[in-house]
């Protein structure tokens, strides 16, 4: 089936990838491939396909929502793009001028971010609702391969504008 | 005129399924009931876009006193503040959903009546903010270059009923009263070279003014310490790096401050910290020629005193205070009964804002200056919500008047379902309102013909270099939306 495939032209290659893409059986026949074949896989793969990672946002309903993002995204484009159910997330629209994207993190996941906030940053997250050691904005997180099936939680944007 | 026949989606076109309709109406949990939200700015986009997101069957209309939408958006932010406006977005797409309906140029309490809504809609939601001012109550408030922050904000914005505020900016000293993030725009707006403001979408008249100003020393004077500022880290960060301007923070017990920020929440301990770290950098005095911010703290208004010759403000007269330490967030403030008098030439009053009923059969609180009203729900009025300012107070920003909308949005959901706010009859909704409105001569503005005029301010913009150029005068603005040739 392999050399099949390998014989294909380009175009259908690409068909057939995307069909299989959901399944991992790329992963597994490209895995099979002999260097030739896999050079006629290969040189199509990058050019037409960015890493898609797992992303769950848990609102604060508790409802979760897996969307696929990609890398190189931000966590607020992740939702924008997936039209995710989170109610006036990301209203200055990522430019540092609101804490509606404000999303919050495992410990784990959290240690792992590759930056600290900035000060621009940890100013807006001053003004959000339930910010806590693992809070972060979407909008300043670019997301990585190494956070595929990472889960975040979306707190309520506000209790009461008095509380303060 | 209202026809039972006549339904704005076109779908329904029969009287025999108008009938199967009513039917249907009076047995389903929510037929097409009809909603109206006055007022256009974040606290009614923001309801709105619940009630769409979450309820086919509503049809939608949104009243606004101006020609033009989105409230404090457009005529509150900070012309520098470019970003924030960012919003406006979101609510031009809710507005070109096919699901909102916006009609522009009707004062609610003038063109039409509260009763008159409540008769045509099922539901009202009054969104309407806070357009009044609070008062000190202290001597000389009435004098000659003493205003109010709203004033002020609307003038430099390009609000209509503010383009000609008396001002005198040929004074070297202003002190602004109150230590919030309206405050800490306008000693901004006062201070920011003139090379930056002209860039923004600052109102003409406001940038020409500016260009001639005197003004090089802008004190705001705040009646509690600096743990009790109302103003947030990023406001005062930009302040504290505003190019060739000074600051001094007056900071009186020191020992105490630094006692008190470990028990502090995050955004409090943050805030304070920059505070105490910009007092002992920024140790200039004041020059002539630099200008320089100050923040003044422990000191209450007590009277504004004229020049001799009666004609300006010459100094506001302060009591000192001391705050007992018990109890940092919200401490009991002690009058020492020493006076101090800070010579200045004008004085702002930023000191909060107040929303006034829009008819007298609206329970309000005169004191607070709100809707009386729980969870949104207006006391006594059954399909008479609020929310926004006039329901919570002038306090909050953006994200906290989403919040508010979203909250009531879903409220009127749950009213509607269980048939609180619902009648059997159906309302006839707009029709009615506008044809009061024709009869009345009151021309309504649409969502298109604003964009008419939005694109004209964008156009006389470009020629000076701004985003736009806003227009100030109602008539004009009308006159552009409807393409009507001068």
């Amino acid at each position: 089936m392999l050399r099949i495939i390998s014989k294909l032209r380009v175009p259908a290659q690409r068909s057939l990838m995307m069909l299989c893409e959901k399944s991992n059986v790329i992963r597994s026949l490209a895995s099979d491939v002999r260097y030739h074949d896999r050079r006629s896989f290969c040189h199509s793969l990058p050019s037409f396909q960015k890493k898609m990672i797992s992303v769950t946002f848990v609102n604060r309903e508790g409802n979760s929502m897996l969307v696929k993002a990609k890398v190189g995204d931000t966590f607020l484009d992740a939702a924008i793009n997936n039209d995710v159910d989170l109610e006036g997330f990301g209203a200055c629209e990522g430019t540092l001028s609101c804490s509606t994207c404000h999303i919050i993190f495992k410990k784990e996941d959290f240690d792992k971010l590759p930056e600290k906030p900035s000060d621009e940053e940890m100013d807006m997250l001053d003004l959000a609702y339930g910010l806590c050691d693992t809070s972060r904005l979407g909008c300043q997180i670019t997301l990585t391969e190494s956070m595929d099936g990472i889960v975040v939680t979306v707190p309520a944007q506000v209790a009461d504008a008095r509380d303060r | 005129m209202y026809s039972p026949f006549k339904m704005w989606n076109g779908t329904i076109r029969s009287a025999k399924k108008y009938a199967c309709l009513r039917t249907t109406i009076r047995f389903s949990s929510v037929a097409k009931h009809k909603v109206c939200i006055v007022g256009s700015g974040p606290a009614g986009f923001y309801t709105a876009q619940h009630l769409i997101k979450n309820e086919p069957n509503l049809e939608i209309d949104m009243f606004e006193k101006l020609p033009v939408p989105f409230g404090l958006v457009r005529y509150g932010v900070a012309p520098d503040h470019a970003d924030v406006k960012n919003v406006i977005n979101t609510f031009t797409s809710i507005a070109k959903s096919g699901r909102l309906q916006f009609i522009g140029n009707v004062t609610i309490g003038k063109d039409v009546t509260l009763n008159d809504l409540r008769t045509a809609y099922d539901v009202v939601v009054l969104a309407y903010g806070a357009a009044q001012d609070r008062w000190l109550g202290i001597p000389g408030e009435n004098f000659e270059n003493v205003v109010s922050a709203r004033k002020f904000v609307g003038w430099y914005n390009g609000l209509p009923e503010e383009s000609n505020l008396q001002l005198n900016l040929n004074v070297e000293k202003a002190v602004i009263i109150g230590q919030g993030n309206v405050a800490l725009d306008i000693a901004r707006i006062l201070l920011t070279p003139i090379e930056i403001l002209k860039k923004t979408d600052i109102a003409q008249h406001a940038l020409q003014a500016l260009k001639e100003s005197k003004i090089r020393n802008v004190k705001l004077v705040g009646r509690r310490g600096p743990l009790q500022v109302a103003f947030t880290i990023k406001e005062l960060r930009e302040m504290i790096k505003l190019p060739e301007v000074s600051n001094r923070i007056h900071l009186e017990d020191r020992d105490y401050i630094e006692a008190c920020i470990p028990k502090t929440p995050r955004p409090r301990r943050r805030i304070t910290e920059l505070m105490l770290q910009s007092a002992d950098t920024k140790q200039a005095d004041v020059k002539d020629s630099s200008k320089q911010w100050e923040l003044i703290f422990h000191r209450t208004p007590l009277e504004i005193v004229k020049s001799e010759n009666q004609r300006s403000v010459k100094a506001l007269v302060v009591g000192i205070n001391r705050l007992k330490e018990d109890n940092w967030e919200n401490p009991q403030i002690e009058d020492t009964g020493l006076r101090e008098t800070i010579p200045c030439g004008m004085i702002i009053k930023s000191i909060g804002y107040k929303s006034l009923p829009l008819s007298d059969e609206l329970p309000f609180d005169h004191i607070k200056g709100v809707i009386r009203q729980k969870e949104g729900r207006v006391e006594g009025m059954p399909g008479v919500f609020c929310s926004g300012w006039v329901a919570s107070g002038p306090v909050g920003v953006i994200a906290s008047t989403l919040q508010s909308g979203h909250d009531v949005g879903k409220r009127i959901l749950d009213d509607l379902r269980k048939g609180i706010c619902a009648t059997s009859t159906v309302k006839p909704g707009r029709d009615v309102i506008l044809s009061q409105l024709a009869t009345r001569g009151v021309e309504p503005v649409t969502f298109v013909e604003w964009e008419t005029l939005d694109n004209e301010e964008r156009e006389r913009g470009k020629n000076q270099k701004k985003p736009r150029e806003k227009i100030i005068d109602v008539r004009e603005m009308i006159d552009i939306a409807k393409k009507v040739q001068s």
